[in-house]
């Protein structure tokens, strides 16, 4: 069969057609994002993505910013740490994302993100929301935010006054509360350990110390048994009551007390209006010490991949976002209290009853670790804290498998 | 102009496409069509492997162009003697039409696959995963990831043969309800009944809407206190107290029965799917069976026996095949009934497990491995099922 001309300049052109078609598809389009754009990826509620736009804007109009570009993109809370991650192997991560502290330590030690320590001035702010973003001495992320911390929440309707330690808790729920006819004198949840801890504090025990889990300790057998004796003993706590249950019977005016976090006071005040109150989660009379929740707050955390020469851009939007107006400006906005120092003492932040308590409330807490290790903690605590409360095990055995277990993890994590 | 710019992205996109297809289309046109030419393998050899290098060069695919020749050229070198001496240009345009097809499966089934069991002999974890970023390179650690799954767990009490166990009684149980449910109320509306579509649409229900709703409808249901069902419970037992001496009575399902009432939800869940498929069956069964066997004076469990299951089981065995993966897979179910409640592990499953370990521990090679396991199980069970399909249709 002899070279048919023809033939080859029709292979040739079938060939080279698609081909030259693809190339020419490829050469994807001049993206808008260039040097002067900043990337933010945030897991904010919707209400609260105006008032991040507001300062983006507001940022946006100072002369020396009028060339740059902000594109925020929202997530969920689970699929921005799935999409950063992401995002973040294949080289086209966001420049900032803005979430809580708890995903910070695995994005640490994956190298997803970079230390802050030079990027801002830390004596700036609060101490425990920076200790919250703080790992092995290096600061993680700028803080936004003070706070994601516990407090507790009562019905005015039914409680006049706050109860300022369980001795006064459990006289109101032994007398008032039945009086009332309440399905329960108070509400939480019992099956996540984030609740127990304020009450470990409280009995002298924390859930880990530098990187070690410390779950087997007389202290976590206290909490236990107190939840146990809340539960089935004196019967002022449901039995079974997850975030959403405990959310609806407060609501629906079955509970007089309910424990929950900051981020629901706004939601709490639109429903209850003037029968919402706040105080802080009693002291404990048995030890006399106050619960103490974990807190941690809002960081913008700065991905690794930005390139130098955009980092100062990026910190002067990281400084604008957190001067001390639009700090003060964030608490009347969204009730979130600043993480800058000189905001915390300013007349409209301590001026409030909410914020007064809820700072006070912070003053008590510990900073929530940001150490990887937490997660086999939870995981465990969780686990265990379960089967102890409902009576499938011992809560000697709870602990003692708890700790066990967290040691466990850890170091097939580690191996 | 960000809005323009993603529609201007998303058309740039199906352009992609559409020109990868015109690629692929024009390089298999070339070896069925030109295979037999003098110029064939030169032509092959050179210009595929020199184009394919050129062009991911010049979109930046690669910086060492050479070697992806060499590589394209060794491809080529054994695609093109395939083509002239194997395939001959035979059935053209089936293939031609089937390219795409065969193309995108590749890349979206075959290449995670391939990728996943390259991830189960590495080991890929939270401290390694930049150092694989930046090198490329990920420790070969042989058959650890495999020996750590049957000799680890990611849960805390339960070990892996526990957990197995508890997932194929899991399944068990739920298909079987499935079934039996399904047949049950496939056979009810397969009658003379008035109002049958309505039925059918209350029936389908559970279905057809999300699964995030229905199961946290349903595990609404279950709550100890304020769930219908121990409401229900309650009231028996008040008005018939000789139940509450059985024990009747409201129970803590989420804390003290998780997984039955996984299961339980499961099966409300599975029930239509199967009633539509088998009720599809029932209605391709030609009457004139059933007229010979009214003629021969045969009972309904007869006709049940002899003539029903018989004729819908090539329905059920793809459908009970389907309903054995999804129901061993399904993590929904699990996850949104426990998620929140304490001792969770009491529920758990493999699949259930695995998503712990890839997401809580961050342990992605142990995962891979994990999940290579659980794709052996289960591909063994579907090719058992389709086996013993086959036999008992050439028992027939």
């Amino acid at each position: 069969m002899g070279l048919n001309l023809k033939n080859l300049i029709k292979g040739a052109a079938l060939g080279l057609f698609p081909a030259l078609l693809f190339l020419t598809s490829c050469s994807r389009p001049k993206s808008p994002l260039d040097a002067s754009t900043i990337i933010v990826w945030e897991q904010e509620d919707a209400q609260v993505a105006p008032y991040i736009d507001s300062v983006f804007s507001a940022f946006k109009r100072l002369p020396e910013s009028k060339d740059i570009r902000i594109i925020r993109t929202h997530y969920q809370t689970e699929d921005l740490r799935q999409q950063f991650q992401a995002a973040s192997l294949a080289g086209v991560a966001p420049d900032l994302i803005m979430c809580p502290s708890d995903t910070a330590g695995l994005f640490a030690v994956s190298g997803f993100i970079r230390p802050v320590d030079g990027l801002i001035d830390a004596s700036k702010y609060n101490k425990a929301v920076l200790q919250a973003i703080t790992l092995d001495g290096h600061i993680w992320g700028v803080p936004v935010s003070n706070g994601n911390h516990l407090m507790m929440f009562f019905n005015k309707k039914y409680v006049k006054t706050a109860p300022k330690n369980t001795d006064e808790l459990f006289k109101f729920c032994a007398n008032e509360a039945k009086a009332y006819k309440l399905d329960f004198c108070m509400a939480f949840d019992m099956g996540e350990p984030f609740w127990l801890m304020p009450w470990l504090a409280a009995f002298g025990g924390w859930p880990i110390d530098n990187k070690t889990p410390t779950l087997d300790t007389p202290a976590m057998r206290s909490a236990i048994n107190f939840y146990l004796d809340l539960k089935f003993n004196k019967k002022y706590a449901p039995p079974e009551c997850d975030y959403n249950c405990m959310d609806s019977l407060f609501k629906e005016g079955k509970t007089a007390f309910i424990i929950n976090g900051d981020w629901s006071i706004s939601g709490y005040q639109q429903h209850f209006k003037r029968d919402f109150g706040l105080a802080l989660i009693p002291k404990l009379s048995q030890t006399g010490l106050w619960p103490a929740p974990m807190v941690s707050g809002k960081y913008f955390m700065v991905s690794s991949g930005v390139k130098p020469e955009k980092l100062e851009m990026i910190k002067r939007l990281m400084d604008f976002y957190t001067t001390s107006d639009n700090q003060i400006r964030q608490f009347k906005e969204l009730q979130r209290l600043p993480a800058l120092a000189e905001a915390s003492k300013a007349p409209e932040i301590t001026g409030t009853e909410v914020s007064r308590v809820s700072m006070d409330q912070i003053s008590k807490g510990r900073p929530m670790s940001m150490a990887t290790e937490m997660r086999a903690i939870w995981d465990s605590a969780r686990n265990y804290l379960g089967l102890a409360t409902s009576r499938k095990l011992s809560v000697e055995d709870a602990t003692r498998k708890m700790q066990q277990n967290a040691d466990l993890k850890i170091s097939e994590m580690n191996r | 102009m960000e809005i323009l710019y993603s529609v201007y992205e998303v058309l740039w996109f199906v352009f992609i496409v559409i020109a990868g297809i015109a690629l692929i289309e024009g390089y298999f046109y070339y070896h069925f069509q030109f295979y037999d030419r003098r110029w064939f393998f030169p032509a092959a050899l050179l210009g595929f492997p020199l184009a394919g290098a050129a062009g991911c060069f010049a979109m930046g695919l690669v910086t060492e162009p050479v070697r992806i020749f060499l590589w394209l050229l060794g491809s080529e070198g054994l695609i093109a003697p395939f083509f002239r001496h194997i395939v001959k240009g035979r059935s053209k345009l089936a293939y031609l039409l089937l390219a795409p097809a065969f193309i995108g499966l590749a890349l979206l089934l075959v290449y995670p696959f391939v990728f996943e069991v390259y991830l189960s002999f590495s080991d890929l974890k939270l401290t390694t995963i930049m150092q694989w970023k930046n090198t490329g390179y990920l420790p070969f650690v042989g058959l650890r990831q495999y020996i750590d799954v049957f000799t680890t767990s990611p849960l805390s009490e339960v070990t892996f043969w526990a957990l197995l166990g508890r997932t194929l009684w899991w399944t068990f149980i739920n298909v079987f309800f499935h079934v039996a449910g399904g047949f049950t109320l496939a056979l009810l509306l397969n009658n003379h009944i008035r109002f049958k579509g309505f039925y059918r649409t209350l029936l389908v229900i559970p279905w057809a809407m999300p699964q995030v709703v229905a199961v946290l409808a349903m595990r609404g249901e279950f709550h100890a206190q304020y769930g219908f069902i121990n409401i229900m419970l309650g009231k028996l037992a008040a008005a018939y107290p000789f139940l509450a001496g059985l024990g009747l009575g409201p129970v803590q399902w989420l804390s003290n029965y998780p997984l039955t009432t996984c299961t339980l939800i499961n099966i409300w869940l599975g029930i239509p799917f199967m009633m539509v498929v088998i009720l599809g069956g029932l209605q391709s069964i030609s009457s004139s069976y059933y007229d010979a066997a009214d003629i021969d004076g045969a009972s309904y469990l007869q006709k049940l026996r002899f003539i029903t299951i018989p004729l819908i089981r090539p329905v059920m065995m793809p459908a009970v095949t389907l309903g054995t993966v999804w129901t061993f897979n399904n993590i929904n179910v699990i996850y949104l009934v426990t998620g929140q409640s304490g001792g969770t592990e009491r529920a758990d499953i493999l699949v259930s497990a695995l998503y712990k370990a890839a997401f809580t521990y961050n342990r992605y090679s142990y995962s891979a491995a994990f999940a290579i396991v659980i794709f052996a199980i289960l591909f063994f069970v579907s090719v058992f099922y389709l086996k013993s399909f086959d036999a008992a249709k050439e028992e027939r």
